[in-house]
């Protein structure tokens, strides 16, 4: 009994660009895919973090709802059916916390599915080299399964003390008027280093506590921040090599998209076998590390 | 499944108080219409130099846990919930989550942490999540905090407005403040969040959007304030009737109650508009055969006070009228959430002996 990814998908084509653009384009083919027709779309969470404008009102989710066209006026044109949307944010890992959210208010049956969404692009909507991640868009349809599939178990930690490593923010000092078009991203040499050795106690608890040190797990899912995380992260895991599904090659470092990104080339490769164990990784700022268990 | 409740409430309000007058006076462009007249807002307190939206949140987090019976170090879960995001004075942050250097800064080692955005109802969509949390069993209790710098807003359209029709007018209404709640399982029937209901009608999601200046490094809002009225007063009655006509056995406990809701707290915009749209709701409400002798909850507000708070606006009205003691224990609250999206939420509440 758990919840289960009905379909995603991903959008890779142009970018970059607005990412309420992205995010409608990613969304629309998810649903269309899942079979799913726009008025049943009971929530829309976004986990995305950098957008155009930086506009902080309001949620990036609600713009993409307004521009999928999903349930607009539900009050007036009442059928019985309604969305609610809103941004759930924290680091590259986010769409986990979201999927958790979403978890719980499936099972409370507040809800029967939910629409995960995210991308990340500068705030100009400019190619600015400065800039760590490549916009791509993922979007997740979650429904809840009794069938034994889906995610069963996850863990959520972040180190005791607030990292400095990675740190992303406008200033309200030197901005001048271009404060819808910068970001400033300050991320230390040691970051990746910080990063890894936080992701392997938790990633090697979780392991320990609900994969059987890692033998029921087929696959590795990770976030991203380098090219070589993924495998770093395997090894000293004691994980095979094989497990580890890296995309950073293909599309460099989709920060909030990274985990449903890689699910869905995995899934699209035709990697993923009914019953096999996903072990999702979602590092980040903070420094953070989500875990998820997932049976296909 | 154990339903929630409201454990306690912490907030923190910044001392200094500044005025509409004071704000109109230093408007080149005054508006058409007399601020305090038209809101009802006479005061509202005002960040000092060395607060931001991170600081004013710590603040309210820190009287909550001193209310609560739990120490940082039980909490489940912590939620910031705010539209600002100033940490370090002046640094609008994205990475990491604030939630977590909250985390840190009050020692809850053992919280999930994440950051919401919903506008103005951001802290009423993480109560509408950590409830969710709660009954599906994944966590015991949580915290959810807001700080808001939003007169940042207010000091932008005092210099940017050079017309008197200017979608910059509403930034004149806020006000800044911390506010905290604690949640955990209810035990007793009497005391737990009964209703907990969202949606967004996200056809007028482009009425209000917060965002940088185009002119110099500040926060500006631009609000179609007449639309956002108009959109909203055609649909609020329809959609609180509806609720409480799906949930009156829920409400009512199967019992003819003349008044089975003691207070309503609207989302702190204007005073006699928020008196003539309850006055709308309630209308309504009484037109079900259910509410024929349905007597009107008395509506609570500090907007003379404290302006419009932003995403704090419920948390601080009820802490004050607990404190007041205008509210106590054993009473029945309607939170009404209106924010930006337009997000509408509603939630019955039956309040126990919470710690403010």
């Amino acid at each position: 009994m758990g919840t289960f990814i009905r379909k995603t998908a991903i959008y890779t084509e142009k970018n970059p660009f607005s990412s309420v653009e992205c995010s409608r384009k990613t969304a629309e083919l998810c649903i269309a895919v899942a079979g799913i027709e726009k008025k049943d779309i009971d929530l829309i969470i976004n986990t995305g973090i950098y957008r155009e404008q930086n506009i902080a009102e309001p949620a990036m989710a609600t713009l993409i709802q307004k521009s999928m066209g999903v349930n607009l006026d539900p009050i007036l044109n009442f059928e019985g059916n309604s969305t609610f949307s809103f941004d759930l944010n924290n680091g590259a890992g986010g769409v986990l916390y979201a999927i958790q959210v979403a978890d719980a208010m499936l099972r409370t049956g507040k809800i029967k599915n939910a629409l995960i969404v995210s991308n990340d692009v500068h705030p100009s909507t400019k190619a600015v080299p400065h800039f760590p991640f490549s916009q791509v868009g993922s979007a997740m349809f979650l429904e809840h399964s009794n069938n034994g599939d889906g995610f069963s178990k996850f863990i959520f930690k972040s180190s005791n003390f607030t990292s400095k490593d990675f740190y992303t923010y406008v200033s309200m000092l030197d901005s001048g008027d271009q404060g819808r078009n910068i970001m400033n991203v300050k991320m230390s040499k040691e970051y990746i280093d910080h990063l890894l050795e936080f992701t392997v106690q938790t990633a090697g608890e979780f392991i320990v506590k609900y994969a059987d040190n890692g033998s029921a797990v087929q696959h590795i899912i990770c976030t991203m921040p380098n090219h070589t995380f993924g495998l770093d992260l395997a090894r000293r895991l004691k994980q095979p090599d094989r497990h580890v599904i890296n995309t950073n090659g293909d599309y460099g470092d989709p920060h909030t998209s990274s985990l449903p990104v890689t699910y869905h080339i995995a899934h699209d490769k035709g990697l993923l076998k009914k019953g096999d164990k996903i072990l999702f990784i979602g590092a980040g700022a903070g420094l953070t590390c989500a875990c998820g268990l997932y049976c296909v | 499944m154990s339903k929630s409740r409201f454990e306690s409430i912490g907030c923190y309000m910044p001392a200094k108080i500044v005025t509409s007058r004071e704000l109109l006076d230093r408007m080149r462009t005054k508006p058409f219409f007399d601020i305090e007249e038209l809101t009802g807002i006479k005061n509202r307190r005002y960040r000092s130099a060395t607060e931001d939206s991170f600081q004013l949140g710590l603040a309210a987090a820190k009287n909550c846990l001193s209310n609560s019976s739990y120490k940082a170090e039980d909490i489940q879960a912590i939620i910031w919930a705010s539209i600002t995001r100033l940490n370090n004075v002046v640094e609008f942050q994205y990475e990491p989550s604030i939630s977590i250097c909250l985390k840190n800064e009050i020692g809850a080692h053992n919280a999930l942490c994440f950051d919401i955005t919903n506008a103005c109802s951001g802290m009423l969509t993480s109560v509408f999540i950590l409830d969710n949390l709660i009954r599906a069993g994944i966590v015991k209790n949580g915290l959810i905090i807001s700080g808001e710098c939003i007169t940042h807003i207010a000091d932008t359209a005092v210099k940017e407005i050079t017309e008197p029709i200017d979608d910059q007018f509403a930034s004149l209404t806020v006000g800044d403040s911390g506010t905290a709640v604690i949640m955990d399982q209810s035990t007793n029937e009497d005391e737990c969040i009964e209703i907990s209901e969202f949606l967004t009608m996200a056809e007028f999601a482009e009425l209000c959007f917060g965002m940088p200046s185009h002119l110099a490094p500040r926060i500006a809002m631009y609000t179609k304030a007449v639309e956002i009225h108009t959109a909203s007063v055609s649909r609020l009655p329809r959609y609180i009737s509806d609720k409480l006509n799906k949930f009156e056995y829920a409400i009512c406990k199967n019992k003819d109650l003349i008044k089975p809701i003691d207070f309503v707290i609207p989302h702190q915009t204007a005073l006699k508009i928020m008196k003539s749209a309850l006055k709308d709701i309630f209308n309504y409400v009484k037109t079900l055969d259910r509410f024929k002798r349905f007597e009107f909850p008395e509506m609570l507000t500090y907007i003379q006070d404290f302006g419009n708070t932003s995403s704090t606006s419920h948390f601080v009205v009820l802490y004050h009228a607990l404190k007041d003691k205008k509210v106590k224990p054993g009473n029945n609250v309607l939170l009404l959430s209106h924010g930006s999206g337009i997000a509408v939420g509603m939630f019955f509440i039956r309040l126990g002996n919470l710690g403010v």
